[in-house]
């Protein structure tokens, strides 16, 4: 599914040329829930960027389904991105002044292919994320664990191959942060792929697998042996609060 | 369609904000108001001017007695302009002209007829008066060459003195009296109704030339010698022919100042547009800078909202928007508040050639020219200072928008 070998991306600044990202190399398979992890500066961001084809490494392969993203042009990425890819944002990056339903449908705009039944499968998606009755809701009339499930079901409605989420949980407080975990726990379960970029440690143990990134390069690559349930935190968060 | 689909993004963000929208419309909107308030003039102007042209008579030649400028009537106390003149005028010009027609105008001679009286202009003409005016009779017969030699004291009369004079009554083959002299009525002209100035040109008596100047004035001299050309591009050349041949036979020498004057259809068409030239293109100017300004403001306003949202540029992209994509999105942003500009822009632009005409008495007519102009020239408007905001909104960097 995704195939990574020998990345290299460098910065040129004038005569100042920084490598972000040295002889990089993983895969992830199909059905996977991985974390990529590391402290800002580590080039994290930069791979993110890569990987939602938003960027093109320097040198080095990124295959995605099979697809060498090196040689496209703007055209042929932009319809890799909206069709294999959703993302995920650490701001959410809704647009104020459409509804979540509006929001959601989005993507489908820019598809080859508009779907005739858009509304029915944006609402859909909405009711799959708990927001059945905020399809209407503009984002400011929503709460930040809100607008972000809105942007997962903009992410989904798609049917992307992988699902791409930068520091999901960064803008969240902790509760609404494991109720966007819970949901990638679930969609992992139905068999979506997930890669989440995060520099905390105990979101990153959610996934299944941890790539930790260390000044440019992968310093470890590591199953995680019993990843956290974020289901179970949630009922012993709301059991805290009922004792409190 | 995709396209359809991406324009209608662009359209979606313009309602967002509204003051904004108003302020990147409000160029194009005075510039095509402006534009169809022109138009609408020219045109009306335009029809005037044929008006006065027509009544004129569009191959005509005015040589009238007395100088100065302009289309007046001929000054009665000036003695200079005389039948040889005409004659002479006739020699002059036989090759291009259809007629050369002199003629007499006398105010304020009573006429008389059983107990009524009336105050016509008393015309002194030749037989080809009628061909020369294209004016003919309604009954009765015109004044024929024979009443010219024999300087009969026949006449016809204007629909107002026969109506004046005889009532219902048909007035042929009864007589009149103009001043002392016993005038059988010979025919009665067409009704030509009045001037817009106020003058009623049916207020007229008609008699043989020879007669008014032998047995009604006792003058040689005339009051005009019209001229009825064949080839209307020879107007003026021949107007200036006529002038100098006058020139020689009064002897005059310019600077001195001609003891005639000579308007033809040129003239009366320039008389006629008048002002509303000089306030045509006042307006035309007013178009083209506001439209340019509006062009320009609309195009920085167009720059402040890509910064603005760049972010939702770069989640666009991120989305899968190419970035043709996000170019149309902002030019089609663009069309739509010019040709929304443009749309009220006409509906002012209509009411106030409205008002225009109902309060400023200039005449207006109101087509489908100026509307079909101003969708021109706000696509291009549109076209022109939407696409640099586009690009720009184009090549922003997916990456660095959404930081």
């Amino acid at each position: 599914m995704i195939e990574i070998i020998d990345l290299e991306k460098t910065f040129s600044n004038g005569a100042v040329a920084t490598r972000v990202l040295k002889e990089v190399s993983f895969a992830i398979a199909e059905g996977e829930y991985v974390s990529i992890m590391g402290a800002s500066g580590t080039g994290k961001s930069t791979l993110m960027n890569i990987l939602g084809c938003l960027d093109k490494p320097t040198s080095g392969v990124y295959r995605l389904d099979g697809i060498e993203v090196k040689d496209l042009e703007d055209k042929d990425l932009s319809r890799l991105r909206n069709r294999r890819i959703g993302f995920v944002f650490q701001q959410f990056h809704l647009l104020a002044r459409s509804s979540a339903l509006k929001n959601v449908m989005l993507p489908l705009i820019y598809a080859d292919e508009y779907p005739e039944d858009a509304e029915q499968r944006a609402t859909r998606m909405l009711e799959s994320v708990g927001l059945a009755d905020r399809v209407q809701f503009r984002p400011h009339e929503l709460s930040g664990g809100q607008q972000q499930r809105v942007a997962i079901a903009r992410a989904l409605v798609t049917h992307p191959s992988i699902i791409l989420a930068d520091e999901p949980t960064g803008n969240l407080d902790r509760k609404s942060g494991l109720e966007v975990l819970a949901i990638f726990k679930e969609l992992n379960r139905q068999g979506h792929t997930i890669i989440m970029v995060t520099h905390d440690e105990a979101t990153a143990e959610h996934a299944d697998r941890i790539i930790q990134l260390k000044d440019g390069s992968i310093s470890a690559d590591r199953k995680v042996a019993e990843p956290r349930s974020a289901v179970e935190e949630l009922k012993a968060l709301k059991s805290e609060e009922a004792a409190r | 369609m995709r396209l359809t689909r991406i324009v209608n993004e662009g359209f979606q963000s313009l309602g967002g904000n509204k003051m904004r929208t108003f302020f990147m419309m409000a160029g194009t909107i005075v510039g095509i108001a402006a534009l169809t308030v022109i138009m609408a003039m020219g045109k009306g102007t335009e029809k005037k001017v044929m008006e006065r042209v027509n009544n004129f008579g569009v191959r005509v030649i005015m040589v009238t007695a007395g100088g100065g400028k302009g289309h007046s009537p001929p000054q009665e106390g000036v003695t200079t302009l005389r039948i040889e003149d005409a004659q002479a005028i006739r020699e002059l010009v036989k090759q291009d002209v259809e007629i050369v027609s002199p003629g007499l105008m006398k105010r304020a001679m009573p006429v008389k007829a059983g107990g009524s009286q009336a105050q016509p202009v008393i015309h002194g003409v030749e037989p080809d008066w009628h061909d020369a005016w294209d004016w003919y009779n309604r009954s009765g017969e015109p004044i024929g060459a024979e009443d010219m030699a024999t300087m009969a004291r026949v006449c016809v009369l204007g629909k107002t003195v026969k109506e004046t004079l005889f009532g219902d009554t048909d007035p042929i083959g009864s007589y009149l009296q103009i001043g002392e002299v016993r005038f059988l009525v010979k025919g009665v002209l067409e009704s030509k109704g009045t001037s817009p100035m106020g003058t009623d040109f049916d207020n007229r008596v008609l008699v043989p030339l020879t007669t008014a100047m032998r047995r009604l004035f006792n003058q040689d001299h005339i009051s005009y010698v019209r001229v009825k050309v064949s080839d209307t591009g020879q107007l003026v050349q021949i107007g200036e022919r006529i002038r100098l041949l006058l020139h020689e036979r009064h002897h005059i020498t310019p600077p001195e100042e001609d003891d005639f004057a000579i308007v033809t259809a040129a003239d009366i068409a320039k008389t006629a547009r008048g002002i509303s030239g000089t306030l045509s293109l006042l307006l035309v100017a007013l178009t083209g800078i506001s439209l340019v300004v509006g062009g320009i403001v609309l195009m920085n306003i167009l720059l402040i909202s890509v910064s603005e949202r760049t972010r939702e540029i770069g989640l666009r992209r991120a989305l899968g928007a190419t970035q043709g994509d996000i170019f149309m999105q902002f030019l089609a942003e663009s069309l739509a508040i010019t040709l929304l500009g443009m749309a009220l822009g006409c509906l002012i632009g209509w009411g106030a050639s409205l008002v225009v005409g109902m309060y400023a008495k200039a005449p207006v007519i109101i087509s489908w020219e100026p509307f079909a102009l101003a969708v021109v020239f706000s696509l291009m408007v549109g076209l022109f200072f939407g696409i640099q905001p586009a690009r720009r909104a184009a090549r922003l960097k997916p990456v660095e928008a959404l930081q």
